[in-house]
């Protein structure tokens, strides 16, 4: 059984605790990285850019960062090859659900989900059902 | 059928293609199998054999050095050894040569040919081995084997071993070549195998198709067959009648429920015997007949006599129908009733055939519709004189008058179609010999033969008609002599009751209405007195009377004169029969001669009475010219004459004969006398007989009219043709005459005006002004007035009139005034326009320029004057360009030529000079001026200002963008807002959350973990705090009024510095304070809390922490105008591209950022309200320097 990696973004730190905590609990993944911005995200996954192995399986990503915001990001990060050949999912996360976010979101065909925060176990059960991780 | 060929031709089609297709393939798969074959061939043939051969020589080639070695090494005796050795080298020598045989490829020939030099020496080599075995040499045999024998056997085995390379090389190559002819050879096959199939399916398809439709046809008509045969069933089965079917042996072969209970058989027993069988013995004979009969015309209806199966007769008709090489079809009808019945009728017609013949009376039975006789009695035999052939071929008009015929045919008609079943009537008939009858005819309507018939009993009445005839005719004759009289007749039986009378007895006592025959003299002359009612007694006796004149009083009371006769009238039996009266009214008559007579003496005109001729019959006096009455009488009344008058008079005196019309007409009489002669016909018996002339005398009066109309036409002449209206009044102002023209004017005819004041007429509204003016008139005689007055029209609309009046009743010939009066309507309406349009036109603020087609101005109104600067003194006569500005001169040629055309040019957008040179926008109206016939004489320009507007829209585009990017901004505030006011409660939310989960799951009893999370907790609500108090105090900001108060700027910066120090990074930053002011500073103390706040968080938050040293200096410097501040860090700096943006809405620019990013905006919104401004210099790294200025309100303050 492969190392699912999990990779989340968020500016907040009290998000990524609460969210890395979720997901500790849900037992889905066996490693998980916290990249504080955009910016440093993009930076470490260059880093690993063609490794499959070491490249995340799923990254949560937040949306209102400042300097690059999430869909930013996701510009970015739609060339990557694990994301592009779908690999990498990615989900989207936010503190309000603004129809304009979540309609651009949906422009995206990497991003499979967007969920509100905070981070909820059932939401990550349903991960596990829809087979992601 | 047809398809059913096509089909069939299809298929053999289909099947022939595919069997060539199949062998095609056969055969060239043979084809190409036989060349594969011939591979095989040379395979085996050219390379194995050859191979074994050649493994041969080796193998021998072997044996032979083994075998020597063998020998040297004693292993097996010489001689065994030279056996081995002799039969080896002949093995070489036969397998070389055999090998040698076959084909070899020119690389195998040079091969073989160098082994051929090998193999002779090695053979040779060889002998000499024999040799020394035969010598049994041992040392020459080890010599030979260490040289000899490797040199010269061992090379043969080397090319022997690259012939067997090749062999297989060359196999090789022949089975790739083989292997491709295979390859190639299936791939065209699969190919024709594929178009084959691509061909055959479809078609294959096509055909099943077609087949199946076929096939559907087949079902369908096979369907159609067995309903046709169930209907036909049916039909058999729920026949009325009996139904047998008999096969083409006459044997019932089936038959119906009907025909069953007919014959008292069962089905199975009725099956399959003769018909015959049936048939009574005595019509057997007579059966074969009819079958045969039926036969030959396909059909007959045969009369049979048919046995039950109980063994009873009934009498049958049957009707028999041959179906075409099937058999009979036969209907069995039971007939014996109907049998018995005709009997009965037989025996019963006999008894009337009796009857009928032997009758006295004249009997003949006709044919209604064709009118042929059916049958005629023996007594009409008789009569007629007819025989009894000739009866056969007449009909009923051949004894009958030709005028009759018609007659005839109607009362037929009548017969047959109405239902009376009896019609009596008189008929004329004709015997033989031509001698009429007259028969009375009663005619029955009968069934004979089944036909209706009439049955006409006649009897002969000839002579009875005859006599009643002539008797009615004598009494038509009567009365018809009686009914025409012209005298009054009447006739009257001895009871005095009317017989007849005739018209003229009617319309002379007015008895009209009544019908006055049976009743009785006395009753319809009821006041008949009784010396009448004797005479009438008297005459019936015999005795006739009469009177020329006698009076006859009426029950009115009106006396009438009477002539009148009495005469009895005798019967036939000479008996009297009654009376005949004959009277004559003579009243009128008598009264009217009176009359006539009275008036014809004293009349004052001279009375004629002319007759046809025109002589005169009568005169009344004599004849002015002399004549006297008596010798006027007799003479021509035209003669009598004057010449200039006759001509005249004869004509009107004719048209008078002719036409039964007054005539009148004016003639002269001699000694220029004129009289009038009025001619009036005299009618006698509804004729013209005489014509009676009334002649005055009229000269004078002719002169006098003569004159009047002479004047009376000059008068009308002028007062009717003036167009003005002349009324004429008396002295109380009633109107006395009107000329036509006044109804013109006025719409009131003389009759609606006559004797009515004119004060009716004027409108309610200058009755004041009109009676003021007409007393005035009343006391100025003579002297012509004028004034103006509105008239009610009489359709109810109002009129101007103008009119004078002129004050003449002193005047002995007028004794009026007179009034000339004229509508000036028109003209008062165009004035009153004339005027509006003026004042309109003046009134109005835009300017309204009138000029000609070359552009002169020509009118110019007020608020032209304004609008442009010039009076209306300066520019009228100026042409139109001085007020366009170059640039649109080209403007003007282009509109005066829609002008031309006659349109208008509406809201034309355009500049204009002003007299002061300003340039104004207008907005132009162009329209042409006409004159009376559309031709376009002038332009009308009306010009609006619109500077003004045109302003306030270029502002109204603006304000709209502002308005734009406002809400641009209030979205993305709301946007922001939004999300960073929940951000922070979310992530509490969730930390709740999980902290509980780990509570219940026991998890977190740990303290430790739960003061971190509460410390969490904290970060977020106090970020959510901060972000609502930036909000309220940006909010604060906006709303509220600057509140200034003095300042001391070193308590007020060391409070807000005292919030930092405390933190974490406000222990390690130096705070310094520097402060220069000569003046009292006056300022919103809390605003300048808010910007100096915001400021030293940014300075403490970005400090840089590699700095040894961090430190935040702030400098104040005041005097009376303003205060400057400045704050300088070194702490991280901000990038130059960023330096602009750090002021805007929500703006973060580095990561470090914590905050809602409305500090920086708080603060230069809250400066711009304190009207002071904000500098920042920045080097990244390096440090940053924000320079702020507010005003010094201490005058403000102070005011």
């Amino acid at each position: 059984m492969k190392t699912t990696h999990i990779l989340l973004i968020d500016d907040n730190d009290i998000d990524n605790f609460i969210t890395n905590h979720v997901i500790t609990k849900a037992e889905i993944a066996e490693k998980i990285t916290i990249k504080s911005s955009a910016i440093e995200a993009l930076d470490y996954l260059r880093t690993i850019r063609d490794d499959f192995e070491q490249f995340p399986d799923l990254i949560f990503l937040d949306v209102a960062m400042p300097i690059m915001d999430g869909f930013g990001f996701l510009n970015e990060i739609v060339n990557f090859p694990k994301v592009s050949e779908k690999q990498c999912p990615i989900i989207m996360l936010t503190s309000s659900n603004n129809a304009e976010d979540i309609v651009r979101s949906r422009e995206y065909s990497v991003v499979i989900d967007y969920f509100v925060k905070p981070l909820k176990m059932e939401l990550l059960e349903n991960l596990v059902n829809k087979n992601i991780v | 059928m047809v398809n059913k060929i096509k089909a069939s031709l299809e298929i053999s089609l289909l099947v022939f293609i595919m069997s060539c297709f199949i062998i095609g393939i056969g055969i060239y798969g043979v084809i190409e199998i036989r060349s594969l074959n011939k591979s095989a061939n040379e395979l085996y043939n050219d390379r194995i054999i050859p191979m074994d051969e050649l493994g041969d020589v080796r193998y021998f080639n072997s044996v032979i050095i083994a075998t020597a070695h063998q020998a040297s090494k004693e292993q097996i005796s010489y001689s065994e050894s030279l056996a081995k050795i002799k039969s080896a080298q002949d093995s070489i020598r036969v397998n070389w040569k055999k090998y040698l045989q076959t084909s070899l490829t020119p690389k195998e020939n040079q091969i073989a040919t160098k082994v051929d030099g090998l193999l002779d020496k090695s053979l040779t080599t060889i002998d000499r081995l024999e040799l020394i075995m035969q010598n049994k040499d041992k040392a020459a045999l080890d010599n030979i084997l260490k040289n000899e024998i490797k040199s010269d056997l061992n090379p043969v085995e080397q090319e022997i071993s690259n012939l067997l390379r090749l062999q297989v090389e060359v196999a090789k190559n022949i089975y790739r070549d083989e292997t491709k002819v295979y390859t190639g050879y299936t791939r065209r096959f699969l190919w024709i195998l594929f178009f084959a199939l691509a061909f055959a399916i479809p078609f294959c398809y096509y055909l099943i198709k077609k087949n199946a439709v076929i096939i559907n046809s087949y079902n369908l008509n096979n369907a159609k067959l067995f309903l046709t045969e169930k209907n036909y069933r049916n039909l058999i089965e729920y026949a009325g009648e009996a139904i047998l079917i008999l096969n083409e042996e006459t044997e019932i072969i089936d038959l119906n429920e009907y025909a069953i209970q007919l014959l008292g058989y069962s089905r199975d027993e009725i099956l399959l015997m003769k018909i015959a069988a049936l048939v009574a013995p005595e019509d057997i004979k007579k059966q074969t007949l009819d079958i045969n009969e039926v036969r030959k015309n396909k059909y007959a209806t045969i009369y049979r006599k048919v046995r039950r199966k109980d063994g009873s007769y009934i009498e049958t008709e049957i009707s028999n129908r041959l179906m075409e090489g099937k058999g009979f079809f036969a209907i069995v009808r039971d007939i014996t009733e109907r049998k018995k019945a005709e009997a009965f009728i037989m025996e019963s017609e006999e008894k009337y055939r009796y009857l009928f013949n032997n009758n006295p009376a004249y009997i003949i039975i006709w044919d209604p519709e064709t009118l042929a006789v059916l049958e005629v009695n023996e007594t009409v035999l008789l009569k007629y004189g007819y025989s009894k052939e000739e009866w056969n071929t007449m009909t009923v008009l051949d004894y009958r008058p030709a005028e009759e015929h018609e007659n005839i045919k109607k009362f037929a008609r009548y017969m047959l179609s109405g239902d009376e079943p009896i019609a009596k009537s008189n008929w004329r008939h004709f015997k033989k010999n031509g001698e009429e009858m007259i028969m009375e005819i009663a005619s029955h309507k009968i069934k004979y033969n089944n036909k209706q018939a009439i049955l006409s009993l006649a009897n002969d009445v000839t002579e009875k008609v005859k006599t009643e005839a002539s008797l009615i005719e004598r009494e038509a004759q009567l009365n018809l002599f009686i009914a025409h009289s012209p005298a009054s007749l009447a006739m009257l039986d001895t009871d005095l009751r009317y017989i007849a009378t005739s018209k003229r007895w009617i319309t002379d006592y007015n008895l009209t209405e009544q019908n006055i025959i049976g009743k009785s003299h006395y009753e319809v002359f009821p006041e008949i007195g009784e010396e009448w009612k004797k005479i009438h007694q008297r005459c019936l006796t015999g005795v006739s009377e009469k009177r020329e004149e006698d009076t006859f009083v009426r029950a009115d009371g009106s006396v009438d004169w009477l002539r009148w006769e009495i005469h009895p009238w005798y019967k036939a039996n000479s008996e009297i029969g009654g009376l005949l009266f004959f009277t004559e009214v003579i009243t009128e008559r008598k009264r009217a001669t009176e009359m006539f007579k009275n008036q014809f003496e004293n009349s004052p005109d001279t009375i004629l009475y002319i007759n046809k001729n025109l002589k005169i019959e009568a005169i009344n006096r004599g004849n002015p010219s002399g004549l006297s009455k008596e010798k006027l009488v007799g003479a021509d009344c035209i003669e009598v004459l004057p010449e200039e008058s006759r001509t005249i008079a004869r004509e009107a005196i004719m048209k008078c004969f002719e036409t039964g019309e007054k005539q009148e007409i004016e003639n002269a009489l001699l000694h220029n006398r004129w009289v009038r002669s009025r001619m009036v016909p005299i009618v006698t018996n509804n004729e013209i007989t005489h014509v009676m002339l009334f002649v005055s005398d009229m000269t004078e009066r002719k002169a006098a009219e003569e004159k009047l109309v002479q004047s009376e036409e000059k008068y009308r002449a002028l007062t009717e043709n003036v167009s003005d209206a002349i009324v004429l009044v008396n002295e109380v102002f009633e109107i006395e005459y009107q000329s036509p023209s006044s109804e013109r004017i006025a719409g009131y005819g003389f009759e609606e005006t006559k004797a009515k004041t004119i004060f009716g007429f004027i409108h309610p509204d200058d009755l004041v002004k009109g009676e003021l003016f007409f007393n005035e008139v009343l006391n100025t005689p003579g002297t012509p007035m004028n004034n103006q007055f509105r008239v009610i029209h009489k359709l109810g609309h109002v009129i101007w009139v103008e009119g004078t009046v002129l004050n003449l009743l002193d005047n002995g010939n007028i004794k009026a005034i007179i009034i000339n009066y004229r509508d000036i309507t028109n003209r008062k309406r165009d004035e009153e326009q004339l005027a509006l349009t003026a004042s309109i036109v003046n009134s109005s603020d835009d300017a309204i320029i009138s000029k000609t087609l070359e552009g002169i101005i020509m009118s110019w109104n007020k608020g032209a004057e304004k609008t442009l600067g010039y009076t209306a003194e300066e520019i009228i006569g100026k042409h139109i360009s001085v007020l366009i500005p170059l640039d649109y001169r080209g403007e003007e040629v282009r509109i005066i030529e829609e002008i031309k055309k006659g349109k208008s040019v509406e809201h034309y957008e355009t500049q204009r000079m002003k007299k002061n040179g300003d340039l104004i926008y207008v907005s132009l109206t162009i329209s042409p001026i006409t004159d009376a016939t559309g031709k376009v004489i002038g332009v009308s320009k009306i010009m609006r200002d619109i500077t003004d507007s045109k302003k306030f829209e270029e502002d109204l585009i603006h304000y709209n963008e502002e308005l734009k990017k406002t809400n641009s901004e209030l979205d993305r505030f709301v946007y922001s807002t939004s999300h960073d006011l929940r951000a922070p409660l979310k992530s509490m939310l969730g930390l709740i959350d999980i902290t509980k989960n780990d509570i219940e799951e026991d998890n977190a009893h740990d303290k430790a973990i739960l003061i971190q999370r509460f410390e969490m907790l904290n970060r977020s609500a106090t970020k959510l705090d901060n972000f609502i108090e930036d909000i309220l105090s940006y909010s604060r900001n906006a709303r509220m009024e600057l509140e200034c108060n003095e300042i001391n700027f070193k308590d007020l910066i060391t409070d807000i510095n005292g919030n930092f120090v405390f933190s974490q990074t406000g222990r390690q930053i130096d705070f310094k304070v520097d402060i220069h002011t000569n003046y009292k500073f006056f300022s919103d103390a809390k605003r300048l809390t808010v910007v100096l706040n915001n400021i030293l968080s940014n300075a403490y938050k970005y400090c840089d922490p590699s700095e040894a040293k961090s430190f935040i200096k702030v400098a104040f410097n005041c005097d009376s105008q303003s205060a400057k501040i400045t704050i300088e860090d070194n702490g991280i700096g901000i990038p130059e591209e960023e330096k602009g943006k750090i002021f805007d809405m929500f703006y973060r620019s580095t990561l470090l950022s914590t905050g809602s990013g409305l500090g920086l905006y708080i603060v230069k919104e809250t400066l711009q309200k304190m009207n002071g401004k904000i500098q920042v210099v920045s080097e990244v790294n390096k440090g940053t320097t924000f320079f702020i200025e507010i005003p010094n309100q201490i005058n403000a303050s102070n005011g």
